[in-house]
């Protein structure tokens, strides 16, 4: 009798394949793609802290140690990132006997130009304490600076050297640790520049609390910095190519999203040249201007000050708000320059370009924020100089461009020959963040025809003209470019 | 390394200057002297230019003129001018524009025709005509500059076309070009022209329509993008007829003030969007690009004749007849969106698909919403003091020019039209509702100068006029006023028409469709769900008003010699006003989830609850009997009593048709299972269906094969009585517990009820069910098949009473299930095959 109880369970199961199988094959397939929400990391609830840091903490190292009584590996972990660092593995460079190793320690930009000899203001913003010199002991774990990612009581604020400012509670901001929250991001990555909105573009207080218009993450879907730069043993994701150059251990947008997901195809079709940001970014600094334009030259005049106009310390500036990029052929790699490189002084100097054109198969167009500069260079050695600003003899307390010049000079190691001038350099910044919803997208006539809102330079992009008329670029099987859209494919 | 990269970086960059710098300097068209209409240079001359003189040195002017609708805008029918059968401005008389034309009887003459309809004409139209007379008017050539010149000035043009010297009209178009000034009158200026009297290059650059050419005439187009669209005053005769708007521009970033406007991200049209200009789909015809010919008169071998014009015969002789829709022009070359569009590539996710693309145009779904007022109804009963009707707009309650008001945009009606490949599928309209009086037994329309003069003096409405209906006293004609629609205020105005000789006026109430073709978007804002067409509260059959306080006590009508078919009634509607109700049904179109409830359908309900009284009766007195009774248990004996075959095919039918019944319930009213989606159950029921069909095949492959079909087959002999005795036995004997009159055994299943039922559903039934099945389904495939069989409309209720028929079979069928010696006997037995059998004396064998 058993036996044929079974049978009929086979039986029963039959006809339901036999309905469902038929189903299954016919009912129409709908173009699936994995859910992006599923590539996003669990934010467990945080242990709390309050009865576990007791205190007192007499100064942020002992914080730390209280710390590594628990996280013993945490200290160790962090002194391997470029956030305690600043500077990248070597890297062989052409034109450098040497292996180079690149970070904020020792590049130069066309902003405050360069931390050495000015450490104490710039390396507020070091996840450590004490970097007051070029004596700074890296090896001390004590001195990393937990606090600055973990701190969630909002009060805990960095001064000089990355010393904990004095009227820091720090026994309430150690029980208060918890992961890393927009605001321990921000506190540096929003005020790059030396204030809110000066250097990226892209990254500006407005992310503390942004509409879904400013960012479609952090507005509407409510990400933290967290979600997408995720880190494996203290080690974050994420890295532009102001202090680096490649894009290893980089964060993209496919990450979470599929690459083609567009349900037009001719949108799909861009993917292979186009980078997401450069259609989901229409713009940036979408709600405070950021710095475009730098003139040191002009430092130095006693007339009236204005933060966004002119500073007797720094010179001239220009802002510009909702920015609109500039486009660039990128494949994720950067080129750099790097103190000592000879420049030209009568041509601007690129002082980080992305790398990448028309016939690179790994390149994609990018949106870019240029930030322009004039700056002092050694006019008979024809090179950049890092001038000294900051502390005695620096040109923000003597103005004296000469002493700041030498002693910049002697900081970094190389020659100075008296004479200095000004020359014009350009900084690419790619950019990445202030993602807008689809609604805000590029549409065709952003880039193509002749609309008044078309945006693209398509000559300097390396194509005989716009690619809806002259066809994309075709690269064939080895990647090698076999058509920059001189003509179309005919069948 | 770094020198050679340097070198050729330096190359491509003194390259690229090249190019640009040369892209600035090329200019294509060449250096050419304006001429008068004598073919003197006009710096000599100081006479306006001709167009047609200058042009003509390269470009054939006549041709041109001959080829272009937009020179003649339907004259060339002139001659068999029948004032109905007109397409275009000329003949074809509408109740928005309401001035005509008319060989005998001039509504407009020829200067007022000018500088009423001059503007939107890129010619002299009427007035450079026969049968007119030409020499006593001032005529207005061709105007070449309006749509080729990068700069034109339109608004120059215009006031040089009201003034009394329109023949500088073509001249002022140059306005901002710097070759002519006006001061005090139009100066030809020496420094725009060369030593040998040409115009310089920078001032000869003629060029291709851009849509800010087209946008000066036709307003639906806007024209700089970075500019936020407003509806101007007056609106544009194209917005307000058809609320269509042809923009690159997000509907957000415009600046009309429509209700959700932020969440509207889509551009006001996909193809502007993406960069699909004007003249893109409206091409001149013998261009070598676009030129195709048609499938005609082409070869069957051939899918494309290489043999093209030469560029410069074309620029010799460029046709300005422009590809339009086939009833928009009469070019005769037809754009649709299957010029362009392979639509079945990119709607398979759409079941039916080709029944869709078979009776609906692509326009029905991808232009879902006007979101900009259109004319509702135009009332030329009581003129306004400036000679105007007084206009009631849809989608805005107000002025459209008003910015107070709120846009709330509106659906367009759907009408069949026929279509070039003689299939008829319903396009959006908007319907436009004129009242205005007709004299005579012809019903032409009584002219704009008799109106004025009737109700008019000089500077106002007549004093009886006002006296009538000046209800507040307030010196003034509100629209509330203007509009009275009772019989004496009609009758009033009717003598007053009468007094200027008018013969017999009359009062008429026409219905203009004006079809919408741009304003198109894509995916995401398009039609695509099902019920909104599939549903009781079909779109499809959505009243549309007309006319909100109409003059007319009787109702319009639609007017003669329209392009869309019009099936469905106009309606009164609440306060004097009309409603238009469209009946898709009547044209052939059986719309799924809409039209459910014919006699056949309610027939078979009825059936069905019936069929479940009868069985809440018969069991509840099956209870009340064994209560009364008790029990009795019999002996029972195990009998194999199905194959494994036989219960696999029966269950497998069950559970198909169940789930027919299930997903043909949700179809047919799908607004009771909004959870479901409609696209997804449709597909699903024709894959049951074919499930089913399958499982009919091989079964009767089975039966007939193995000789079980005898099983079904009605003992001939005395079958009358057994099924006599079997009925009594229902209606009897089961309340008194008595033994089944026909012993079940493997080779005689089913009793001769059973037997005669059976035969019924396997043989008539579910072949017809199926068979209505697969026509429904096949409509797409073979609607030739269909339509011989009656069409949907004959087809589904036939299925749907089918389907009434096999519920209540199957309730009746599952009820006496449990009419065995337990309830769960019969059940029990098709699932494991084994039935328990009263054991009687013969069975005793095989019990042992």
């Amino acid at each position: 009798m058993r036996k044929t109880n079974a049978y009929w369970l086979v039986l029963l199961g039959l006809v339901f394949a036999a309905i469902i199988l038929p189903l299954f094959i016919f009912l129409p397939s709908q173009r699936e793609h994995a859910d992006p929400w599923t590539f996003l990391p669990e934010r467990p609830p945080h242990t709390d802290h309050s009865s576990l840091m007791k205190g007192p903490f007499p100064d942020g190292p002992s914080v730390t140690e209280a710390c590594l009584a628990c996280h013993q590996e945490a200290a160790h972990q962090v002194m391997q990132t470029s956030h305690w660092t600043w500077e990248s593995q070597p890297v062989t460079l052409p034109g450098h006997d040497e292996p180079v190793r690149l970070g904020k320690k020792n590049a130069i930009n066309n902003f405050c130009i360069g931390i050495r000899s000015n450490w104490p203001p710039c390396t507020a913003c070091h996840a450590g304490y004490g970097w007051e010199d070029a004596q700074f002991d890296f090896k001390q774990e004590k001195n990393v600076d937990c606090l600055v990612c973990h701190d969630n009581s909002g009060t805990y604020s960095k001064g000089n050297a990355g010393f904990p400012k004095e009227d820091v509670d720090l026994v309430s901001a150690a029980q208060s640790v918890g992961g890393p929250t927009r605001a321990n991001c921000g506190t540096c990555h929003f005020r790059g520049g030396g204030g809110n909105a000066v250097k990226h573009g892209d990254l500006d207080e407005s992310l503390y609390f942004p509409s879904e218009r400013i960012d479609v993450h952090m507005g509407k879907y409510k990400f933290l910095c967290t979600d997408c730069h995720q880190s494996q043993d203290h080690n974050m994701k994420g890295k532009a190519i102001s202090v680096s150059f490649d894009d290893e251990n980089q964060v993209a947008c496919t990450d979470c999203h599929a690459p083609n997901l567009h349900k037009d195809d001719r949108i799909n079709s861009h993917v292979a040249s186009v980078a997401c940001q450069s259609c989901h970014i229409p713009s940036s600094a979408k709600q405070h201007a950021t710095k475009t334009h730098w003139d040191w030259s002009a430092a130095g005049e006693d007339i009236p000050e204005d933060p966004h106009v002119y500073l007797k310390k720094k010179g001239r500036f220009e802002y510009q708000k909702d920015l609109l990029p500039e486009y660039s052929w990128y494949n994720g790699l950067a080129d750099h320059y790097i103190l000592g490189d000879p420049i030209n002084p009568d041509t601007i100097t690129v002082i980080t370009s992305p790398r990448g054109d028309i016939s690179d198969p790994d390149a994609k167009i990018w949106p870019f924020k240029v930030h322009r500069a004039r700056q002092i260079y050694d006019a008979e050695n024809n090179y950049l100089i890092q001038p000294k600003t900051v502390g005695k003899g620096g040109y923000w307390t003597d103005f004296d461009w000469d002493k700041a010049a030498r002693l910049g000079s002697e900081a970094v190691g190389l020659e100075y020959s008296g004479h200095y001038g000004f020359t014009d350099t350009e900084m690419f910044w790619p950019i990445t963040h202030m993602v807008s919803g689809k609604e805000e997208a590029l549409q065709c006539v952003d880039c193509h025809g002749e609309s008044p809102r078309a945006r693209m330079n398509w000559e300097q992009l390396g194509y005989p003209g716009d690619p809806i008329y002259y066809g994309g670029r075709q690269l064939d099987r080895t990647g090698k470019l076999s058509n920059a859209g001189g003509g179309r494919h005919v069948n | 390394m770094s020198i050679k990269r340097a070198s050729i970086a330096i190359f491509w960059m003194m390259l690229a200057g090249t190019l640009l710098f040369a892209q600035e300097q090329r200019q294509f068209h060449p250096t050419f002297p304006l001429l008068d209409g004598d073919g003197q240079n006009v710096l000599y001359s100081g006479k306006p230019v001709s167009t047609m003189t200058t042009c003509q040195t390269c470009h054939d002017t006549r041709f041109i003129e001959k080829h272009s609708q937009h020179s003649w805008l339907g004259m060339q029918d002139l001659a068999a001018m029948d004032s109905s059968a007109i397409r275009g401005p000329y003949g074809r008389w509408n109740p928005v524009d309401f001035r005509y034309f008319d060989r005998d009887k001039l509504d407009l003459s020829l200067t007022e025709w000018r500088t009423v309809f001059g503007s939107k004409h890129a010619g002299g139209g009427a007035a450079a005509r026969e049968p007119f007379d030409k020499a006593a008017l001032q005529t207005v050539e061709m105007n070449c500059f309006l749509c080729h010149l990068p700069n034109p000035d339109n608004q120059a043009r215009l006031k040089a076309l009201r003034s009394d010297a329109p023949a500088w009209a073509n001249t002022a178009t140059l306005a901002q070009t710097g070759i002519v000034e006006n001061k005090g009158g139009w100066q030809w200026q020496r420094a725009a022209f060369d030593g040998e009297g040409n115009l310089k290059q920078a001032y000869s650059q003629m060029s291709t329509p851009s849509d800010a050419n087209c946008a000066l005439c036709h307003d639906h187009v806007h024209r700089n993008p970075l500019e936020p669209f407003t509806l101007g005053q007056p609106t544009g005769v194209n917005v307000s007829k058809t609320g269509e708007v042809f923009s690159s521009q997000r509907i957000f970033d415009s600046g009309l003030n429509i209700a959700g406007k932020d969440t509207l991200a889509r551009a006001w049209d996909v193809h502007a969007e993406r960069l699909v200009a004007c003249v893109d789909c409206h091409f001149s015809t013998n261009h070598p690009n676009y030129y195709a010919e048609s499938d005609a008169t082409r070869p069957d071998h051939l899918k494309f004749d290489p043999r093209r014009m030469s560029l410069r015969n074309y620029l010799e002789k460029p046709s300005h007849q422009l590809a339009a829709g086939p009833h928009e022009n009469s070019s005769g070359a037809v754009v649709s969106c299957q010029s362009c569009h392979q639509a079945d590539q990119s709607h398979d996710w759409l079941p039916y698909k080709d029944r869709h693309f078979a009776v609906m145009s692509c326009e029905s779904c991808h232009i879902p919403r006007q979101l900009t007022p259109a004319i509702r109804e135009v009332d030329w009963t009581l003129i306004t003091p400036a000679g105007g009707p007084r206009v009631d707009y849809r989608g805005i309650d107000g002025a459209p020019g008003d910015p107070t008001k709120l846009i709330t945009g509106f659906r367009p009606v759907l009408l069949p039209r026929m279509d070039e490949d003689g299939l008829s599928r319903l396009r959006p309209y908007n319907l436009i509702t004129g009242w205005f009086w007709v004299m005579g037994p012809d019903e032409k329309p009584v002219p704009l100068a008799v109106l004025k003069a009737a109700f008019l003096n000089g500077n106002g409405y007549r004093r009886d006029v006002m006296e009538r209906l000046d209800q507040d006293k307030d010196g003034r004609l509100e629209d509330g006023e203007r509009a009275r629609a009772d019989q004496e205020t009609i009758r009033f105005l009717q003598d007053l028409l009468a007094g200027q000789g008018v013969e017999n006026p009359r009062l008429k109430g026409e219905v203009h469709p004006y079809a919408i073709n741009h304003g198109v978007s894509n995916y995401r804002w398009v039609i695509s769900e099902c019920t909104t067409c599939h549903s009781d509260n079909s779109i499809l059959y959505q009243p549309v008003n007309l006319s909100g306080k109409g003059p007319g006590a009787s109702a319009p009508a639609f007017a003669d010699n329209i392009a869309p078919v019009v099936e469905g009634a106009i309606l009164s509607g609440q306060g004097g006003g009309f409603n238009f109700k469209p009946a898709p049904r009547a044209h052939g179109l059986f719309v799924l989830g809409h039209d459910t409830l014919s006699w056949l359908n309610i027939a078979g309900i009825a059936l069905f609850l019936m069929t479940l009284l009868g069985i809440a009766l018969h069991g509840g007195l099956r209870v009340i009997a064994s209560r009364k009774h008790g029990h009795q248990e019999q002996p029972v004996k195990k009998v194999y009593m199905y194959h494994t075959y036989e219960r696999f095919w029966h269950w497998l039918q069950a559970l198909a048709i169940m789930l027919l019944i299930f997903t043909g319930i949700i179809i047919h009213a799908p607004q009771h299972y909004g959870w479901l989606d409609y696209a997804f159950t449709v597909h699903m029921h024709n894959i049951l269906g074919f499930i089913l069909l399958a499982n009919a095949f091989f079964s009767a492959f089975y039966h007939f094969a193995g000789g079980e079909i005898r099983q079904y087959l009605p003992e001939p002999r005395g079958f009358f009585s057994q099924a006599i005795s079997q009925t009594l036995y229902y209606l009897q004997g089961i309340f008194k517990d008595a033994p089944h009159p026909f012993e079940k055994e493997p080779g005689k299943k089913l009793n001769p009820l059973q037997r005669v039922i059976y035969l019924i559903i396997l043989n008539i039934l579910l072949p017809v069910q199926i068979v209505t099945g697969v026509l429904i389904w096949g409509a797409q495939t073979w609607p030739q098949i269909s339509n011989a069989l009656g069409g949907l409309t004959v087809l589904v209720p036939i299925h749907s009473f089918a389907a009434w028929l096999f519920a209540a079979f199957l309730i009746m069928h599952i009820y006496l299930t449990t009419t065995g010696h337990t309830p769960m006997a019969n059940i029990k037995a098709m699932i494991t095959g084994w039935d328990e059998l009263p054991a009687t004396e013969d069975h005793k064998e095989s019990k042992a």
